[in-house]
């Protein structure tokens, strides 16, 4: 008999939703106003979506590269130039049929949790 | 009283302590190690170099004009380490692991043993060519040495091919790079222990950086100086390996050209009867003025034309800093060279 940890069990699936529901949250919130990786990191803060900052910036790099997301140097008051982000009308599409089925998981779910 | 560095990070000049400048740059070079792998890994490093770049000169606006090394540890606590940005996988409890689909996927190819053939500094006792290939069998050093000489006793055979692989090897100079050559699945841990260790005997090679650099890599935009300098720093042996096979290279490329030119001219001229060089091959003038010998020209051609090209394939490669391939299209240039020596060998015999 193996042995069952319910604690990392629990870890487990929290960190498999979180990780699952990152780049919607990232889309989201680039798709409210355009934003530099700073401003994502302290949204995401809040949604404890994410641990550490390095993760975010393959996510970003990853979704240029798919066409979600395109970018425009902006001089910064401190330090180097920032990329702000946006979303392409590609990235829009994604994240509206993302968040559609975000809410219909969420609904459902909720309902067999009732 | 603290040795300070001055360093461009993200295109900016940050002063830096000494140990904070070690802890920093042994930091990135993991993540770098970490992401060269990846697609688009040069761009992920330097936007994170950039936005550590932006909380130091945030620090710097605050009044603090030297970069200590807990601001250093700070920023890597919120970066994350290497370990916690893979997150590759997480074990279930049942001890089924779940692969991420985002971040495992380079992992997980070199996992597979991708083995490659790199020359081995480490064990050189010339270029590192016999150590690389010992290495990559995982066989004593000394059996490709033996072989090398031995094959040197056959008209410099051996020679011949040590320098050839000396040009096409690329060297493992890095802890990922050994790794692959080998073929064990590394660790980060392996590999940032790896790192430390070069570092510090690295270390004694950079010296101070001059602000001549520093301005054109700030006009290049975003390359770390700390990465610049130590690059160049181990590789001035390398430079001159490099200018050597670029010069290799140049030559090889003229002569598969000019050899090319030369026998299209000849053939073409001898084939319209406007040369006579040829015309001393009996086989030619035996079959001058009937269809085969244009047959037997085009094959001649192929013969030679064929061979010459792939001197062209490699020079360029030698110029380029590229691995030579030998694909498909070697496959069926070797062929085609097969079946001209034989159609021109069938020709020339059956004349005699």
């Amino acid at each position: 008999m193996e042995h069952f940890d319910i604690t990392k069990f629990i870890e487990n699936n929290t960190a498999q939703m979180r990780k699952g529901t990152l780049e919607l949250a990232i889309l989201s919130i680039i798709g409210k106003s355009s934003v530099y990786a700073g401003d994502i990191i302290e949204k995401l803060q809040d949604t404890h979506l994410i641990v550490v900052e390095g993760t975010l910036y393959p996510l970003l790099s990853r979704m240029k590269r798919g066409g979600l997301l395109e970018y425009s140097w902006v001089e910064s008051p401190n330090g180097p130039p920032r990329k702000y982000y946006g979303l392409t009308a590609e990235g829009r599409s994604v994240l509206e049929r993302l968040s559609k089925e975000w809410k219909d998981m969420t609904g459902s779910i909720t309902k067999l949790l009732e | 009283m603290k040795t300070t560095i001055s360093i461009n990070l993200g295109g900016i000049a940050f002063t830096i302590d000494d140990d904070a400048y070690r802890e920093l740059k042994q930091y990135l070079d993991s993540l770098s190690a970490h992401f060269r792998t990846e697609e688009g890994g040069d761009e992920i490093m330097t936007d994170i170099e950039a936005r550590i770049a932006e909380e130091f000169s945030r620090k710097r606006d605050n009044g603090i004009q030297v970069i200590s090394i807990a601001m250093v540890q700070d920023i890597i606590s919120r970066m994350g380490l290497v370990e916690e940005l893979t997150g590759t996988q997480a074990t279930a409890p049942d001890g089924v692991t779940i692969e991420d689909p985002y971040f495992a996927r380079t992992d997980k190819e070199r996992v597979k043993g991708d083995k490659r053939l790199y020359r081995d500094p480490e064990q050189a006792m010339l270029a590192g060519v016999s150590s690389g290939l010992a290495a990559y069998f995982s066989i004593d050093p000394s059996i490709p040495r033996i072989i090398f000489v031995l094959l040197t006793f056959f008209g410099g055979t051996g020679i011949l091919i040590y320098i050839i692989l000396w040009l096409i090897l690329p060297e493992a100079d890095t802890p990922l790079k050994q790794s692959e050559l080998r073929g064990e699945s590394p660790t980060i841990k392996d590999i940032e222990k790896k790192f430390k260790n070069m570092f510090e005997t690295g270390k004694k090679k950079i010296s101070e950086i001059d602000t001549e650099k520093a301005k054109e890599s700030m006009k290049h935009g975003f390359k770390t100086t700390v990465h610049t300098v130590s690059r160049t720093a181990g590789s001035v042996g390398h430079g001159l390996v490099r200018i050597f096979s670029i010069m290799l290279g140049i030559a090889l490329m003229l002569v598969g050209i000019g050899g090319i030119a030369g026998v299209t001219i000849i053939g073409t001229a001898t084939l319209f009867g406007t040369s006579t060089i040829l015309l001393h091959m009996p086989p030619i003038l035996m079959y001058l003025g009937t269809p085969i010998a244009a047959v037997l020209l085009i094959s001649l051609w192929c013969v030679a034309v064929i061979p010459l090209s792939l001197l062209i394939n490699l020079g360029s490669a030698l110029v380029n800093q590229r691995r030579v391939r030998l694909g498909f299209g070697f496959a069926f240039l070797s062929i085609l060279w097969i079946i001209a020596i034989s159609i021109a060998g069938t020709l020339i015999i059956g004349t005699v």
